[in-house]
């Protein structure tokens, strides 16, 4: 093996292996730190030309490579396979082109997603997907797996965003698919790249399409007696007609530890919140927000409150986006889960969480996405406590069963990974996962792109039963 | 080459027996799209016409299901009664079209510019693949993310991958109104500055197009009547000549566009996408080189060309090579399907066997997708 090293460092520039165990303990884990794994080395290349050098190499030595951004998966999608390498993209991370006109952005994949907005912002443009982790997720992991956030009800996942894509795959081959047109002809293959979780290859260069920015937001606190009657206020909005860029719901023990961490102002004493944020012209919010408030007012709310300027408004988000790590300080442990359920069936799939709470015997929190369906339940547990971390589990499979029996998806933002792998033939028939495995084999007939992730296998690395991921503890990223 | 043998089932099973009862087949609904309905060599058309009916709604879920042989305008009487649509305007609806076809022909309105085309709103799939397996592909819920991404994949695909059976689709609410405003302008390349500017502001407009012949850039807004008003006066103060379309001419005009039947009888529409910066050359090199009828739809997202004699297609064809774009004849007597196409990769040929390992949907003069490869 370290004669196989000794020629890939020939093929590259000085310092850019490195296999010292202090330095790549730091790539042992993802934001899934239930899962650690040793690599054989980390690369971390500086052009693209580095990047398919490795690839290459890795392809000639049949060893298994994990793309890594800024490790922020959360669903071990970036965990290091045994006896493979990482290749560590975070130095390729150049905006090549941002075009107005066209509205397009081609970026390197360790571009950091709010990088993609703050250089659009002088234009008047954004890029929609926006992963609570955007201030340090990198646009490659986006792709990688589908990404989304809180606004994928009106402006789709990562996917609908974008349209060109380069890319070296598991088998050497450099390709380019897509173009700067939102229109094509042939089969959508930039398509099938974006979630693929890194088992196509690596993409180098990446083609967005970016969108207008919104002139105004309308953002509303609604407070209620219970999560069944924030859910119906949800139903309520959707068949009034009003699309909003967001909804999203938190519960009691949700509330309490936002209000603990960010002293965010919520209203005290509700079961349950619902954020709905209007967006677009103001001559069109202003309409709409009378239409909202109409709704509201028929969904008997226990309190409300309109952000009246900018900083009431990012107090509301601030209260949202720091839920999953204030929950961290309430619980040593906690895992997220990142199922889907049909939006008017959101009330059921809570009264089974809360069933599979209290049968278990572990607290669980709930988040989630009411806009699109996305639940991100969070499972309390203490990892020094014997058997906690295997009850903690066993909530999360009842509840990924539960999504899927409903009709739901394993995951809407997270991806399969290798959290969720085991779960991947419950929601697929056999035919359908064999096509999978068919696909997978024609981009990298070795299977060394990301082995090990998204299908069934044996192959499990060590796990560990507690501990948050460092930018966790930090408050940097959170489970979302 | 067509073939006089028909096979039409009315069901899933029906439909399997049908293809693995040849050795080439070529799924068609309404052959509104007749291109794309063509092949090379000997083959079977299967049908899926009797393939139709919307399997399951859900209005506050904002997804539905139906059969792939379904009609569009079935799909939207349906919608429009929950006061629900399909923003990325379907095209050729009057005409016929079904949802199968199109998902294969990756057809999309001027809806397109505002919340994205069809590949942004179909979901999921169920498929049968070239060895008569049944899949299911993507999921019915708006939000997943599990296993790849194939139905975005299927999009443009003209049905070289499988045959669509059952599909589901994203929708959105109705808008309340809808206005239509005109800016004549003395060039593609003024009207491309003008369109540029107008998509990054403030005003969220629904479709931005350009009609080649009349130099004539088309807005137009979707929301409540008076706030389209408001709108549009302030759009009034950036674009001076900026006139209001009539209510029932906005509507002949928009349709025209939807069934590609905006020009005088021509032999071929063809689609070439293209963008905000690069249709301004292509449109005066096409006008140069052939008689054509021009439209400029989603922004520049994509040029419709109209010719009328098979002469007329190979010089489009001349022109869309030196300008390094790509055609598909979509309506017409086309002898082709495809205008300066590239040539297959052996990664995409590798995926084409991933999904027909035998070839059976595999034309001879077939869809390759738009890419490069190097080793």
């Amino acid at each position: 093996m370290q004669q196989a090293i000794a020629r890939l460092t020939q093929r590259l520039p000085p310092d850019r292996v490195r296999q010292d165990a202090a330095f790549n303990a730091a790539f042992e884990s993802d934001g899934l730190t239930a899962f650690h794994q040793k690599p054989l080395a980390v690369v971390i290349p500086e052009s693209t030309e580095e990047v398919i050098a490795t690839v290459r190499w890795c392809h000639d030595e049949a060893i298994p490579f994990v793309a890594r951004g800024s490790g922020t998966s959360l669903s071990g999608g970036s965990l290091p396979v045994a006896d493979g390498i990482v290749i560590a993209l975070n130095r390729l991370n150049k905006i090549l082109d941002l075009d107005p006109v066209n509205r397009t952005a081609v970026v390197e994949p360790g571009v950091v997603n709010i990088k993609v907005t703050e250089a659009a912002s002088k234009d008047g443009l954004y890029f929609a997907p926006d992963p609570s982790s955007q201030t340090v997720c990198t646009i490659g992991g986006n792709v990688a797996f589908n990404s989304g956030g809180a606004h994928c009800l009106k402006y789709g996942m990562t996917s609908n965003h974008v349209i060109g894509i380069k890319a070296v795959l598991g088998n050497g081959d450099v390709v380019g698919w897509g173009s700067p047109s939102t229109d094509a002809i042939g089969a959508d293959f930039p398509g099938l790249f974006t979630g693929s979780e890194g088992l196509f290859g690596i993409a180098t260069e990446i083609t967005l399409r970016l969108l207008p920015k919104p002139e105004t937001f309308h953002t509303v606190l609604v407070g209620y007696r219970s999560l069944q009657a924030a859910g119906d206020a949800v139903s309520a909005v959707i068949e009034s007609g009003l699309l909003p860029g967001a909804m999203e719901i938190m519960d009691a023990l949700s509330i309490e530890a936002a209000e603990a961490a960010v002293k965010c102002g919520y209203p005290k004493g509700c079961a349950a919140v619902l954020i709905v944020e209007l967006e677009g012209p103001r001559e069109r919010v202003e309409y709409e927000t009378q239409q909202l408030a109409d709704v509201i007012a028929r969904t008997d709310p226990y309190a409300q409150h309109v952000a009246t300027t900018l900083a009431e408004r990012l107090s509301i988000w601030k209260g949202r986006k720091c839920v999953f790590s204030a929950v961290g300080h309430i619980s040593p442990d906690f895992l997220v889960q990142d199922g889907v359920v049909p939006r008017n069936r959101l009330g059921e799939a809570l009264v089974r969480i809360q069933e599979i709470s209290r049968d278990v015997g572990i607290r669980v929190a709930n988040v989630f996405h009411a806009g699109d369906g996305n639940l991100h339940p969070m499972i309390l547990y203490d990892g020094n406590v014997p058997g906690e971390f295997d009850k903690a589990e066993e909530v999360c499979s009842r509840i990924i069963k539960v999504c899927i029996e409903m009709g739901g998806s394993i995951t809407g933002e997270h991806g399969v990974g290798m959290e969720k792998r085991e779960f991947l033939p419950d929601m697929f028939d056999p035919a359908t996962v064999e096509l999978f495995h068919r696909i997978r084999r024609a981009f990298d007939p070795l299977e060394i792109a990301n082995r090990g992730k998204m299908f069934p296998g044996a192959d499990a690395p060590s796990l560990s039963m507690s501990g948050l991921h460092p930018l966790e503890k930090a408050g940097v990223i959170s489970r979302e | 080459m067509n073939n006089d043998t028909v096979s039409q089932p009315t069901s899933i099973d029906e439909l399997r027996d049908a293809l693995l009862c040849c050795d080439k087949a070529v799924v068609v609904g309404n052959q509104t799209k007749s291109p794309l309905c063509m092949s090379g060599e000997p083959h079977t058309t299967v049908s899926v016409r009797g393939l139709s009916g919307v399997v399951q709604y859900e209005p506050s879920e904002f997804t539905f299901t139906a059969y792939a042989g379904t009609p569009v305008a079935d799909v939207q009487s349906v919608l429009s009664e929950r006061g629900q649509y399909l923003p990325f305007d379907p095209m050729l609806v009057r005409a016929g079209a079904t949802l199968g076809g199109t998902i294969a022909s990756g057809l999309s309105g001027p809806g397109r510019f505002r919340y994205g085309s069809i590949r942004d709103f179909f979901l999921g799939a169920k498929m049968i693949l070239g060895d008569g397996t049944i899949v299911n592909v993507g999921g019915k819920v708006v939000k997943n993310a599990a296993g790849f991404d194939i139905p975005k994949f299927l999009v443009g695909c003209c049905g070289e991958f499988g045959a669509m059976a059952e599909v589901t689709f994203k929708v959105f609410p109705k808008p309340i109104d809808s206005a239509t405003l005109s800016l004549r302008c003395d060039s593609a390349e003024q009207a491309s500055q003008w369109m540029a500017t107008a998509a990054i502001r403030r005003w969220e407009l629904d479709a931005i197009d350009y009609h080649h012949a009349t130099s004539t850039i088309y807005f137009r807004q979707r929301g409540p009547r008076d706030t389209n008003q408001a709108i549009a006066a302030d759009m009034k103060t950036q674009y001076a000549e900026l006139q209001p379309v009539d209510d029932v001419v906005a509507e002949t005009f928009w349709s025209s566009i939807n069934e590609l039947d905006w020009h005088a009888p021509a032999a071929v529409i063809v689609k070439i996408p293209s963008t905000p910066r690069q249709f301004p050359s292509l449109c005066d090199a096409i006008d140069q080189a052939i008689p054509a009828s021009l439209h400029v739809s989603g922004c520049g997202s994509v040029v419709w060309a109209a010719v009328e004699s098979p002469d007329s297609l190979q010089t489009l064809e001349t022109v869309l090579t030196q300008q390094s774009h790509r055609g598909l004849c979509v309506r017409g007597k086309a002898e082709s399907l495809h205008l300066n196409r590239p040539s297959t990769t052996k990664i995409e040929m590798a995926v084409q066997r991933a999904f027909d390992p035998s070839g059976r949907f595999k034309r001879q003069f077939a869809s390759h997708p738009h890419g490069t490869v190097s080793s």
